[in-house]
């Protein structure tokens, strides 16, 4: 039983509850979709995406220059033999000059006929190639070679020890005519680094620049994806070097200077 | 690797000094050496040292903080745990506040007489 108060009553209570129906639903609306607050939302500063750290340095190279190899004179001949670090060479340092101040590379026992030091060195089993570079012979030696190399450097050193010590010529006329000027030598290598090395090596990010040429030997650097690269020896080796000799007649020592050890981006790591 | 005990360091400047504190990099880590003595200015020689006691496998030379520094030689030596120790020697360079110049090499081979 109702009256007409209470049918007001009961149609404003309805009406009530229409309209707080109507808000719970807008506000459910809000609540789906974030409110944004203008008006007192923190201005914060952009955040810095690199945080400030000390200065990352370029690590560069100076020359290095060989102290601790120096043979000491007493008024004798002295040799001393150091095998490198893979053993596929030693190196004998004498305390005398042995070309002059330039260098020759004898890659086989054939092209060192008619020269009577390389010719004695060759005649050393297992020697397979010689370089002669100022008061310094690096030796390879064949591979299956039976002899190790204190055998093989400690018969070389005898040979040249009575060779010098004889006081006769070392070395063919050919080979002291053929020796290059370092001018001729800087531009033919410049000349095969931009026409033939620098091309094949751009493939994989590499650079190889000329750092200095001493009388007919060259210093290089392999930089880019050469520095450090897994493959940066056999690059040099098998392939570099073939292309220096082949443009270049009478080039004397090919030195890496790069520290591969500081390559960043190496190609073959 | 090799674990060193003690490096030693002897650098001659050239014709441009610097003013900076002299500071080595050591596997990442920036030192300045232990009790120096001597100078950085032109023509002067920097002496100093530092006890690492750990395994090197990058060891370089920073350059000064602002300007640049022109040294002629630099001279190290470093002391192993196990065997004798060793000098290297290096040559001119220039160096500014974005490199370092290094200072690292393994030991070299023995040499024997022949």
């Amino acid at each position: 039983m109702s009256s007409p108060e209470d049918k007001t009553e009961i149609g404003d209570v309805k009406a009530i509850l229409e309209e707080l129906e109507a808000e719970l639903a807008t506000e459910e609306k809000a609540v789906a979709k974030p409110r944004r607050f203008k008006s007192w939302s923190p201005e914060l500063p952009t955040p810095d995406p690199k945080p400030a750290g000390p200065v990352e340095r370029a690590i560069i190279q100076a020359p290095l220059i060989q102290t601790v190899t120096s043979v000491e004179d007493d008024g004798g001949i002295r040799i001393k033999a150091q095998v490198s670090r893979d053993g596929m060479e030693c190196t004998l340092m004498v305390n005398r000059t042995i070309l002059g101040d330039a260098a020759w590379w004898f890659p086989t026992p054939d092209l060192g006929e008619g020269s009577p030091l390389p010719e004695a060195i060759f005649a050393v089993e297992g020697v397979l190639s010689l370089l002669v570079d100022d008061s310094t012979l690096v030796l390879s030696r064949s591979r299956g070679a039976l002899s190790s190399w204190e055998e093989i450097a400690t018969e070389v050193g005898a040979r040249v020890r009575e060779m010098l010590g004889a006081g006769d010529s070392l070395f063919s006329e050919a080979i002291q005519e053929g020796i290059p000027t370092a001018e001729e030598v800087s531009a033919g290598i410049q000349h095969v680094l931009d026409t033939e090395v620098n091309p094949g090596v751009a493939a994989h990010e590499g650079l190889i620049t000329l750092e200095r040429v001493r009388n007919n030997s060259v210093y290089i650097q392999m930089g880019g994806g050469c520095q450090g690269c897994s493959a940066a020896d056999l690059t040099l080796k098998q392939g570099i070097h073939g292309a220096f000799r082949s443009a270049i007649p009478g080039l004397g020592g090919i030195y890496d200077e790069t520290d591969h050890a500081a390559g960043v981006n190496p190609y073959y790591s | 690797m090799a674990r060193i005990d003690r490096l030693e360091i002897r650098i001659q400047t050239g014709s441009q000094g610097s003013d900076s504190e002299v500071k080595f990099q050591f596997n990442g880590h920036t030192l300045p050496f232990d009790n120096p003595s001597g100078g950085t200015g032109a023509g002067e020689v920097f002496e100093g040292a530092f006890d690492l006691m750990s395994v090197a496998h990058a060891v370089a030379l920073n350059g000064p903080e602002s300007g640049e520094w022109a040294i002629d030689k630099i001279a190290v030596t470093y002391h192993p745990s196990m065997g004798d120790p060793w000098d290297l020697c290096w040559g001119p360079v220039l160096l500014d506040a974005t490199n370092a110049v290094n200072l690292w090499a393994e030991a070299p081979t023995p040499t024997f007489d022949v």
